[in-house]
């Protein structure tokens, strides 16, 4: 009994969430997720597919058309959001305007009605927790948004909260001060032992924060899996193509064997793949991404093609290449090392290495 | 000329503002003027005045002769006062109580529903005060419609007679100054992010909480502007204690419209006047003060 059993009841969980709004706009089709106690979850995903809708139900903004949502093993989908052990950090924040930093981490206490003496301790450990000691007697309009947003995520801890919501808390705020909130947030999800979920459509985030991803489209969950698996092992075309860099080109199955996959270009060339379960014939959407793949001149083995574009990255340089025959374009990035310029420039012709664990084919459909 | 105009942003700020400003001093500082000297001139018998210096209008307001002439003070005029004041607050209070759920409706509605329903509550200024009152006397007159109403339902079973009463003159003041009150409370609640709402229930604030704690101090500049909207022109009302109230239960309005009327006392008229004016600006540089510079005009 005890921790290993109690770690298998989810945080969270949503079994076959439907929410439909009026007018027939479907925002959650049959969505069904686990999310584990203490984990970093993220909902990831394009704008309007459902991933925010899914966390106001979670937080008793909304309620499912159908389905159930359990909160370590109890349905709340029916509470009110005051009486659920749920707090939720804003996109727009949403401080009150009108009382000061230190009123807005107090308020979830008072209205749990703990004593004057304790709710002082606590908003004074809340503001040495996101390092804004001393600005308890700020109003919100007079701090920046990164301060504004350390604000909001105390307010949300301050109730000691089962789970805490954060809807793309980091989308209003420059690319500096992203990174160290990214930082700060998985921070304060280790120290607090809180169970986050993280609402974003900003895939690199998503990748560097999360312990597991849940990569959502159109009100449906397509895959759920930790950042690398995500990555490496796309189980739709969506999610190839919504995570990371990828290119697609059109082919059909030549041959399909326990050793490996052949499939043929429209040009007619041929590409080997690792073994997939696809029937020779079939036609399907090969991926590939631009890091895995490499350039030889045009003597070299591989497919065939001309340099379009040359993009310059710092790091890297991306080349865009037109596969010869009409087959395609795809994309090679090569790492820039120092002092050594790429021999390959605009127009040159060049091959294309491809290593066959860099080859993914989905079924020629989207989504 | 325009292109003096053109160059010097000043001289284009006076420009503009002059026509706003003449009417002013013409239609308002003016007529104030020539009041307020009234009031410090004597009486003439039949209306008008005589330009001889005389504070008689202000004794007159707290005094009143004896018969061997010495002054003994005389409260009526403060009781009229008073009653204003009283009926002007009750009044005040009710047009809250009716108007702030009124917009905290309104600004949830869809906005083509807004709309329409903003549509609504400014119809009854598309006609004049004069001709709705004068409906209201139908209504409440005896065995009139809400007597009628009132008894079919079983609620009473006699008629009430509510007319030339203090709550005839309540219910038609109310009704005459409520959209006053649900127009400045609808553009603050307007503003009013209603995430702020949704934080706070997540909080752990349930609907009454979330209202005291949230909504109603962020929509205070629009009570508070309200409020000003109807106490300070209901004060002075006429209409409504006239028809409503029979002229019986007199206001301010009606005690100012009897001098320059039937008593023929200008001074003592625009006296009375002045007495009002500066209670009234007393009352606003007091709440301006208690809620900050600005407090008045940028609604905060």
């Amino acid at each position: 009994m005890g921790e290993g059993v109690g770690s298998c009841i989810p945080a969270i969980e949503a079994r076959s969430v439907v929410k439909s709004f009026p007018g027939g706009a479907v925002a959650l089709d049959h969505v069904s997720i686990d999310i584990r106690p203490n984990e970093f979850f993220t909902l990831l995903g394009p704008s309007g597919c459902g991933k925010t809708t899914l966390l106001r139900l979670i937080a008793g903004f909304e309620q499912p058309t159908a389905g159930e949502i359990y909160l370590d093993g109890e349905r709340i989908e029916h509470l009110p959001p005051f009486r659920r052990p749920i707090n939720t950090v804003f996109q727009s924040y949403a401080l009150f305007p009108h009382m000061t930093v230190g009123q807005n981490i107090a308020f979830g206490l008072e209205m749990q009605g703990i004593a004057k003496a304790e709710i002082a301790r606590r908003v004074a450990e809340m503001l040495a927790l996101v390092k804004l000691e001393g600005f308890e007697g700020r109003k919100a309009d007079q701090m920046s948004g990164g301060q504004q947003q350390r604000v909001a995520l105390a307010r949300a801890l301050a109730n000691k909260p089962k789970v805490l919501l954060l809807d793309e808390p980091l989308s209003a705020l420059d690319l500096k001060l992203r990174k160290e909130m990214q930082f700060e947030l998985k921070r304060l999800q280790t120290e607090t032992g809180i169970t986050f979920v993280f609402v974003t459509h900003d895939q690199e985030e998503a990748l560097t924060m999360s312990d597991r991803i849940a990569v959502m489209s159109a009100g449906r969950v397509l895959q759920v899996g930790a950042p690398r698996d995500i990555y490496e092992n796309p189980e739709h075309r969506f999610v190839a193509d919504f995570i990371g860099e990828t290119d697609f080109l059109d082919a059909m199955v030549e041959a399909s064997d326990d050793a490996g996959v052949r499939y043929r270009l429209s040009s007619g060339a041929f590409i080997d793949g690792p073994p997939q379960d696809f029937n020779a014939g079939a036609s399907v959407a090969l991926s590939t991404r631009p890091e895995r793949l490499h350039l030889g001149d045009a003597a070299g083995d591989g497919l065939a093609g001309t340099i379009d574009a040359v993009v310059y990255f710092g790091t890297d340089t991306t080349f865009h290449v037109a596969l010869d025959g009409g087959a395609g374009s795809i994309r090679v990035r090569e790492q820039n090392i120092a002092g050594k310029p790429f021999p390959f420039d605009r127009g040159d012709r060049v091959t294309i290495q491809m290593p066959r664990a860099a080859v993914r084919a989905f079924r020629d459909f989207k989504g | 000329m325009i292109e003096y105009f053109r160059r010097t942003p000043a001289a284009r700020r006076t420009a503009l503002v002059s026509p706003a400003v003449g009417a002013i001093l013409l239609f308002m500082v003016l007529p104030l003027g020539l009041m307020l000297i009234y009031s410090f001139l004597q009486r003439a018998t039949y209306g008008g005045v005589i330009w001889t210096l005389s504070f008689q209008s202000y004794i007159q307001f707290l005094f009143e002769h004896d018969l061997d002439d010495s002054l003994i003070f005389n409260s009526a005029y403060l009781q009229i006062y008073a009653r204003s004041f009283i009926l002007a607050g009750i009044t005040t209070v009710l047009c809250v109580i009716i108007g702030f759920p009124t917009a905290l409706y309104l600004v949830q509605q869809s906005e083509r529903r807004r709309n329409i329903l903003m549509f609504l509550v400014t119809i009854p200024f598309w006609t004049n005060l004069l001709v709705r009152t004068y409906a209201w006397i139908l209504l409440l007159r005896r065995e009139g419609l809400v007597d009628y109403g009132l008894q079919a339902v079983g609620i009473t079973d006699a008629p009430l007679g509510l007319l030339y009463t203090d709550v005839a003159n309540l219910i038609g003041l109310v009704y005459s100054f409520l959209p006053f009150m649900v127009l400045p409370i609808y553009s603050s609640l307007e503003k009013l992010d209603f995430r702020l709402v949704e934080a706070a229930y997540d909080l752990g604030a349930n609907r009454i909480t979330a209202l005291r704690r949230i909504v109603i101090p962020l929509a205070m500049p629009g009570i508070a502007a309200g409020c000003i909207l109807v106490l300070v022109p209901c004060l002075g009302a006429y209409v409504t204690p006239e028809l409503l109230g029979g002229g019986k239960a007199l206001m301010i309005g009606n005690l100012i419209q009897q001098q320059f009327g039937a008593s023929q006392n200008w001074p003592f008229g625009a006296a009375l006047s002045f007495a009002l004016l500066a209670i009234v600006l007393i009352a606003l540089i007091a709440y301006s003060l208690r809620f900050g510079r600005g407090a008045l005009t940028e609604g905060r």
